[in-house]
């Protein structure tokens, strides 16, 4: 299953990154491959490409607010969550996507 | 019908605002440490110091129209911007403070998300929707609706609200309030109930009421503070409860605690999230019900340390950190178990929280 997504939260310092680990740590483990762009208050970093969203099989946010660049995702399975369930639960919401993905 | 997003709208407004809180608070610190005088008249001269104190002021002082330009444009995304902005000065202007200034972002965004599917014009004005007509009436409509309607409750609350505190002042029913500020603005760690409280306190410090305020600051601290503590003190006793990894997490939790960032305590407050959060409760309890008797105000919002210069009675409200996380770091000794080196690998996770997952597509 190919991913991308993209975290942001409130202080824009912390969870966003911790969320990045966590998910990719997660997805890796499982063997996926994950793409994912955070949204700090630095700015976007680790970007998307087109290419990567449009081979993405499903997408992932782990979002406390507003968020640039949604459109790029439409038509596509959106899964949307706050960072603290990517913290807390990456592994159990990377088993829920291949669920979704399988239906 | 869609959700409102109540949440999401008004943390996406503080994100923004978080850097600019810091950035204003810290000019009017830095003037303040130097001698800075708030500026009336700029044809007389003034220090660099007085400049920096008088910037900052403003800039706190424009905090609702701040506010309620990033929640509008949250809400209604650029054709938010205008009202958002209007109708923020005119809660300043007003009186209606920080809590007016995040309902007039709410309702500047609705109304211009409404008026968009409704306003319906021949092709050749179309241009005119965003760049007019959908500010102008939704900043007229709104604006009208707060002088007259929502202004008048929100200045009675914002009064009561006042009033009843400064009776509170001195007694001992300020200690309860400090006991709950203080658990409430730190068990989240910075999280969104930690965020809804600094909503809520920086309205009264925009009122001129900073007790509250300070209490946040200081039981923000409480957690990174108390582990430092709690490490000393398990050294002290020959208690090995700390794995080499925290130790090494340590060192920054503890700088960044200094700043007031909690973030920086995450790896070893993760490690055992329900044990170090009932230390950080208890804490916190001690130092908000301390913080609030002995009315340490801060005319500062955030930075840690560096508020202190914004601080009254700073030595009290140094005392009450220290007293909160020395009951910190003693429950710790009871509670905190070293965990096992390399724990990072194989943690175990909470359960999906299904309830917080949306679908689409």
């Amino acid at each position: 299953m190919k991913i991308v997504g993209i975290s942001a939260c409130v202080a824009g310092i912390a969870h966003t990154y911790i969320a990045r680990e966590k998910l990719i740590k997660a997805a890796e483990k499982a063997g996926h491959e994950i793409h994912l762009e955070t949204q700090g208050t630095i700015g976007t970093e680790h970007a998307l490409t087109e290419n990567q969203i449009q081979e993405a099989d499903v997408v992932v946010l782990a979002v406390d607010i507003k968020i640039k660049g949604k459109e790029r995702f439409t038509g596509k399975k959106t899964i949307e969550i706050p960072t603290e369930t990517a913290i807390h639960s990456a592994t159990a919401l990377i088993k829920k996507m291949e669920e979704i993905i399988k239906n | 019908m869609k959700s409102l997003e109540l949440r999401k709208h008004a943390m996406t407004g503080i994100s923004y605002m978080i850097p600019y809180v810091c950035t204003a608070g810290m000019l009017m610190v830095i003037g303040n440490i130097f001698g800075g005088h708030t500026i009336t008249n700029y044809r007389e001269g003034f220090s660099i110091a007085d400049a920096l104190t008088t910037l900052g002021g403003d800039g706190l002082g424009l905090l609702p129209v701040f506010i309620s330009t990033f929640i509008a444009y949250s809400i209604a995304d650029r054709p938010g911007i205008a009202p958002g902005f209007l109708l923020g000065m005119l809660c300043k202007a007003n009186g209606f403070g920080f809590l007016g200034g995040l309902l007039t972002g709410y309702l500047g965004g609705w109304v211009v998300n409404y008026l968009k599917k409704v306003i319906k014009v021949p092709s050749f004005a179309e241009g005119l929707v965003p760049q007019m007509i959908l500010p102008l009436l939704a900043t007229i409509l709104v604006g009208v609706f707060m002088e007259y309607v929502l202004g008048i409750p929100i200045i009675a609350l914002t009064d009561g609200i006042a009033a009843l505190l400064l009776t509170l002042q001195g007694g001992t029913s300020i200690l309860v309030l400090g006991v709950i500020l203080g658990i409430l603005s730190s068990i989240d760690y910075g999280g969104p109930i930690n965020k809804v409280v600094f909503v809520f306190v920086l309205s009264l410090m925009t009122q001129g009421i900073g007790a509250p305020i300070a209490t946040l600051i200081s039981a923000s601290m409480i957690a990174p503070f108390g582990l430092t503590l709690g490490y000393f003190l398990s050294r002290v006793l020959h208690k090995e409860i700390y794995s080499r990894q925290e130790v090494d997490a340590l060192k920054s939790a503890f700088l960044m605690g200094c700043c007031q960032i909690t973030e920086g305590s995450y790896p070893i407050i993760l490690n055992d999230l329900a044990r170090i959060t009932i230390c950080t409760g208890a804490g916190a309890a001690v130092d908000g019900a301390l913080t609030m008797y002995w009315d340490c105000a801060s005319t500062v919002p955030a930075g840690g340390f560096f508020a202190l210069a914004g601080i009254s009675h700073p030595g009290l409200w140094l005392v009450s950190l220290l007293a909160g996380s020395a009951v910190f770091a003693v429950l710790l000794q009871f509670l905190k178990r070293k965990p096992p080196e390399e724990s990072m690998e194989e943690e175990t996770e909470m359960d999906l929280d299904l309830t917080s997952l949306k679908i689409s597509g």
